[in-house]
């Protein structure tokens, strides 16, 4: 997988630091990877922002991948707008992906839960199993990314834009 | 009346969410909204949802206080959340726990001189930074439907909608 192009984005009047080094693609990987929770923004047919927390699985070619009924908001949301964002749980050392949902296709589907259920029965031994039955699921393939370290108001020293396109 | 107290008390019921197991309202329980308040409140990191003209979502990390029954944060006039809310004031946010979730969906609307006061000090309480030397715009974000969970085995007894008149 190549590695997104990184640089500082513009952001008047935030004081950003346009001299101190830029995080690497790695720090980010490793913390969409790791994270249980994730908040997915979607826009309503209103054009109302919605947010949603879900479980899902950065996978190792850099896309994001989950499960939500037809019927639930934030499907009948991508199905109408399939522009959306993604973003780790923990607030303080963020990374947030923006991109574009497309349906999981049926070859990524066995490796997809693989993956999914040995992520969850190691943060939470005894929630259950999510089978093909739990469908239609999802992927995000992102644009562009941002990240950055706000303990001790590194933001301005931290801040960071990855580039797929 | 306290300024800053809680005025409203907004009407509960069970959300929708399709797939989740959530029970009808007559079974379980519903949460108070004065458990959101408390978790509104006390959150040091908030996520911004909005909306750009081009119809994305926009997800961001932001400060913020919940004073007189709305949230209350500031923005760089030519910041992209400020320049989504000129054109379409609808946004969500959401408290920094994806545990304990809350999240408030509303219109923004500037502050206003007579909740000045009230902001000012409690962002200086809080974050012990005094907002009114903050270059910007500053903007309060008022609920319309609101959403809370307990993401453990209560979920499907406890998840909470609350509507504002």
């Amino acid at each position: 997988v190549t590695e997104p192009r990184a640089d500082r984005p513009h952001m008047p009047n935030y004081g950003l630091e346009t001299s101190a080094p830029l995080l690497d693609w790695p720090w980010a990987r490793y913390r969409l990877r790791r994270s249980r929770d994730y908040w997915i923004a979607t826009v309503r047919p209103s054009g109302a922002p919605h947010l949603m927390k879900v479980w899902g699985e950065w996978r190792d070619d850099d896309t994001f991948a989950f499960s939500s009924d037809p019927a639930s908001t934030k499907v009948r949301n991508l199905v109408g707008e399939p522009r959306c964002s993604v973003a780790t749980e923990d607030v303080d050392d963020l990374v947030v992906v923006e991109g574009r949902v497309r349906e999981l296709r049926a070859d990524e589907l066995d490796a997809f839960l693989a993956h999914y259920n040995v992520k969850y029965d190691a943060l939470d031994p005894g929630w259950g199993e999510l089978s093909a039955d739990f469908g239609p699921f999802w992927v995000v393939e992102p644009v562009v990314a941002f990240g950055c370290v706000e303990t001790d108001h590194r933001f301005t020293q931290t801040m960071t834009r990855w580039n797929f396109t | 009346v306290v300024e800053g107290a809680a005025l409203v008390t907004p009407r509960a019921s069970r959300p929708y969410a399709p797939g989740y197991g959530i029970k009808p309202a007559s079974e379980g329980s519903l949460l108070d909204w004065s458990w959101a308040e408390e978790r509104l409140v006390a959150s040091r990191g908030y996520w911004l949802a909005t909306t750009r003209p081009d119809g994305r979502p926009h997800l961001s990390p932001i400060w913020g206080v919940w004073v007189a029954d709305s949230f209350c944060f500031g923005c760089g006039e030519e910041s992209r959340k400020a320049r989504n809310l000129r054109e379409n004031p609808r946004a969500s946010v959401s408290v920094d726990s994806t545990l304990e979730p809350v999240t408030v969906e509303g219109v923004v609307e500037p502050l206003g001189d007579q909740l000045r006061g009230a902001y000012r000090d409690a962002y200086q309480s809080k974050y012990d930074v005094d907002v009114g030397e903050i270059e910007g715009t500053h903007l309060r974000l008022v609920p319309g439907i609101a959403f809370g969970s307990i993401d453990d085995e209560r979920f499907p007894d406890i998840a909470t909608r609350w509507e504002f008149a």
